[in-house]
């Protein structure tokens, strides 16, 4: 009796002369084009998310460790050590001493602000051998008086490779213009040139030796690491230890445990990656969270497909029913034919969701090539989404959540009618025949 | 009368008898609403977001800018012919001159920088009247040696209206740092001190008349064309022409218009408000339509819903069948009786899904609220802000598409069972 509630599931699903068989099949469609248009959607999503997740580790440093006011000189002199300290945590595969501020670049009567990052050319520097990969152009050279820049950047300023710009500290230029401004022009003359000797405008000829691609690595600017210091004044102290870790996803946590640990000295604090990007990783997160709520409702409406069977078949069985219950079978044998019946119908929906899922997932980019050729346009544009084809990355725990949802939500659904048809007086039921 | 009968026997299956039909006949309703409930609020919605960030660019950024090429200056007089010709154009609303520049600002120590553009008398009065809306403080009424900027450049400034600040234009900053950095390299002191005689910045004193909120006003300062005349040395030159439009949102089919009618000038070339965002409102329309594709496989499985029940509802009545095929009811007519049932469920469901997807869009903001104060969020947003509660546009043929789309859904869902119950033979039913 142990498995008659099953063997009588199995045999309710097969096909009699009548359509009950058919109405099983659709369920199951149902079932199935929910799973699979959520494991599609959800693995693209998943794949997109994590590809802008990989760009921004691929480029921003993980962690920058430094002095939480901007004029820190207490700290110059032990930076060396500082480093040292930090390189030896085994979370940490680079620790660079970097200095970052503001400059003007000027070429040919343009002058146009950017961020750098100065920095050593030394082989352990992990942000340099990670900034390699988005090359576009020229050499990687951070020795002498070189300047690397974004490609879109060199663009706006009309400047090539070997060009030599001009590049003024941003601070400085604000305060040649301030004492400019304070000599008053009738002034006499010679005053005026006394002045004016006294203002220095920090400025370099550097050479610009590469360009990275903008839309992978960002907006930043690098120059050699002495040359930034002499920019912002820092003579030889830095301005932060960068840092490369092992786990960039757990920046964090890693940051706060060495933050805790009391390796940082006093008055310094720290930033990640994830910190400077939250906004937009928010609202990545935020839509896929939208996107899961949407398509819940197609497992919703196929579980309703699912109820509707299960009530069909009730109605139709309910003279086997009344005679299963004479015989003695108890209630919940009863539901448990109807909602192991529909547990199959869900498992199997599952399963070919899964492989329709999945072999859709395998031709995304086919496929995308099929909708551009037909209808003319990109359905995924690079310059809106930065990938030149679409990603798709599936979590296991996603198609767990997923099937799970599935399953149960069709069980649920079956319960229903299953327990009103286990309610079903035998006698009721006979007397009506059928 | 037969056809009648047709309708007669689909509302009489539909209604409650002692078995599960009728349940199952609400159940599909609900399928169907669902469909037509989340196609309608979520396109809806996303369609009012992209019809939000248009109007941000349109009501911000000058529709249409004619101007030279190399963006050197244009001369009077080739500009005010323009100026004719395009004022004469059905589509245009408003056109005039414009300077257009970058600019550096200074306030007691504090500097900032922001693209101006220069207006003459009627321009102003035209084109401020766009952004008279989002202004927050002080009057956007140009006068000579005044300054509209956007919010954020006064409080870089910590300016207020009445406030004085010093500009330069750009280009004069950087001839002057280039100037000094060739002079500081002289040694000889007194040809050094001959050459700081050119270095000069030439400010000018403006009063700062109001500031707009950047969000939506864009970050334009605006000045008279007078000014930025001074301020730029451009002499009684200008950029080029503004153009404001009747219809901004064709504005790539005017500048059509425009080029086959030979208006704009050789060497010039246009500058549309599309330019600042048109791959976002391109990505936002895809979204859209595929966000739509996916929702439509609910409407999809919700017709399965329906397949069902008609499936279930002809096994039922076979032996009704019989009797009406040995009466002499034509297959049409069989057919009829089903698919009058699933169009019945289709509509109603339709309507249902209708009616709840307007109360919905009605309580938008309050549904928003209401998940916010329970996820423990901020409820309190601005009701200044962009995009403070959320936009929803719905255009009658897209819902028109929905409900047709929904309802033919679920006819074609009842008429392969429908037209195989009409097969049936009268003997066979009739003996089983």
């Amino acid at each position: 009796m142990q498995s008659a509630p099953l063997f009588l599931a199995l045999r309710y699903l097969r096909p009699t002369r009548s359509f009950i068989s058919v109405i099983t099949v659709i369920s199951m469609l149902g079932v199935m084009l929910g799973v699979g248009v959520l494991v599609f959607v959800m693995s693209v999503f998943s794949g997109w998310q994590r590809e802008f997740r990989q760009m921004l580790i691929g480029f921003e440093p993980h962690a920058m460790a430094q002095p939480m006011s901007s004029r820190d000189d207490g700290n110059k002199a032990d930076w060396r050590e500082l480093r040292k300290t930090l390189a030896a945590h085994p979370e940490v595969v680079s620790a660079v001493p970097v200095a970052e501020g503001v400059v003007v670049v000027e070429n040919e009567g343009n002058l146009q602000g950017v961020n750098v990052i100065g920095m050593a050319d030394e082989a352990d520097n992990g942000l340099l051998q990670k900034l390699k990969k988005h090359l576009k152009e020229g050499s990687f050279d951070l020795k002498g008086d070189t300047i690397i820049l974004t490609d879109k950047f060199a663009r706006e300023i009309g400047a090539k490779i070997g060009d030599t710009l001009v590049v003024h500290a941003a601070d400085s230029v604000n305060q040649f213009i301030q004492q400019v401004r304070e000599i008053p022009e009738d002034e006499e003359e010679k005053k005026r040139a006394e002045a004016l000797d006294n203002v220095t405008v920090l400025s370099k000829d550097l050479k610009l030796v590469a360009t990275l691609r903008a839309d992978t690595a960002g907006q930043r600017g690098y120059v050699p690491l002495h040359v930034a210091q002499e920019f912002f004044n820092l003579e030889s102290g830095v301005s932060g230890i960068e840092l490369e870790l092992n786990q960039p996803d757990a920046a964090e946590g890693i940051m706060q445990a060495i933050y805790k640990s009391g390796t940082l000295p006093e008055s310094w604090g720290y930033r990640t990656w994830d910190q400077q990007h939250g906004m937009m990783l928010e609202s990545v997160e935020n839509q896929r969270t939208m996107m899961w709520f949407l398509l819940l409702f197609i497992m919703l409406v196929a579980a309703i497909c699912v109820m509707n069977t299960t009530i069909t078949v009730t109605v139709k069985k309910r003279r086997e029913i009344g005679i299963l219950t004479a015989l003695g079978t108890r209630a919940w044998q009863i539901i448990a034919i109807f909602v192991s019946q529909a547990g199959i119908v869900a498992l199997v929906g599952v399963a070919a969701g899964l492989a329709g899922g999945f072999f859709f997932l395998s031709i995304r980019n086919v496929l995308r090539e099929q909708i551009a050729g037909l209808t003319g346009r990109d359905i995924f544009p690079q310059d809106i989404y930065f990938l030149s084809s679409i990603p798709a990355h599936t979590n296991l725990s996603d198609l767990l959540f997923i099937c799970s949802t599935a399953v149960s939500l069709c069980l649920v659904a079956a319960l229903v009618p299953a327990w009103f048809a286990a309610r079903v007086d035998p006698a009721v039921a006979l007397r009506d025949g059928g | 009368m037969l056809s009648n009968a047709t309708f007669f026997l689909a509302q009489r299956y539909l209604r409650a008898k002692r078995s599960f039909v009728s349940v199952i006949t609400v159940i599909s309703i609900l399928g169907v609403a669902v469909g037509v409930l989340m196609m309608i609020v979520v396109s809806s919605v996303m369609k009012g977001f992209e019809g939000e960030f248009r109007k941000v660019l349109i009501g911000s950024e000058p529709h249409m800018l004619l101007h030279p090429q190399d963006n050197k200056p244009a001369s009077t007089k080739a500009t005010a012919e323009l100026l004719a010709h395009v004022r004469a154009q059905a589509d245009v609303l408003a056109a005039s001159s414009y300077i257009r520049s970058v600019m550096y600002a200074e306030r007691e120590g504090q500097q900032s920088g922001m693209d101006v553009i220069g207006l003459p008398e009627d321009g102003a009065k035209f084109y401020m009247a766009k952004i008279a809306k989002h202004l927050l403080e002080g009057s956007l009424e140009l006068s000579p040696s005044g300054v509209v900027c956007a919010d954020y450049v006064a409080s870089q400034l910590n300016a207020h209206p009445g406030d004085k600040i010093s500009v330069y234009a750009s280009s004069n900053v950087t001839s002057a740092v280039k100037r000094f950095r060739i002079a500081t390299d002289e040694q000889d002191e007194a040809k050094r001190h001959a050459a700081y005689k050119d270095i000069k910045l030439h400010p000018q004193e403006l009063k700062l008349l109001g500031y707009t909120r950047a969000e939506i006003a864009g970050a334009y300062g605006y000045t008279t064309l007078e000014t930025a005349q001074q301020i730029f040395g451009f002499g009684d030159q200008v950029s080029g022409v503004l153009i404001e439009l009747k219809q901004p949102g064709e504005v790539k089919d005017v500048i059509k218009r425009f080029t086959a009618a030979g208006i704009i000038p050789a060497g010039w070339s246009a500058s549309l408000w599309t330019d600042a965002g048109d791959a976002r409102l391109a990505a936002m329309s895809n979204e859209r339509i595929m966000m739509w594709i996916v929702l439509m496989i609910i409407a999809v499985v919700a017709a399965f819903s329906v397949m069902n029940t008609t499936i279930t509802v002809t096994t039922q009545k076979r032996r009704e069948i019989g009797v009406l095929t040995a009466l002499g009811s034509r297959q049409s007519q069989i057919i009829g009786i089903f698919v009058a049932q699933a169009a019945f469920v289709g509509t109603l469901g339709t309507l249902t899904g209708l009616a709840l997807s307007g109360l919905v869009l009605w309580l938008r903001d309050d549904i928003r609220m209401g998940i916010a104060v329970l996820s423990g969020g901020n409820a309190n947003a601005s009701s200044e802000m962009f995009l403070a509660t959320i936009p929803a546009q719905s255009e009658p043929w897209f819902i028109a598409v929905v409900c047709l789309g929904s309802i033919t859904l679920c006819l074609l869902a009842a008429l392969p069972p429908a037209w195989l119950a009409s097969r049936v033979d009268p003997a066979v039913a009739l003996r089983d």
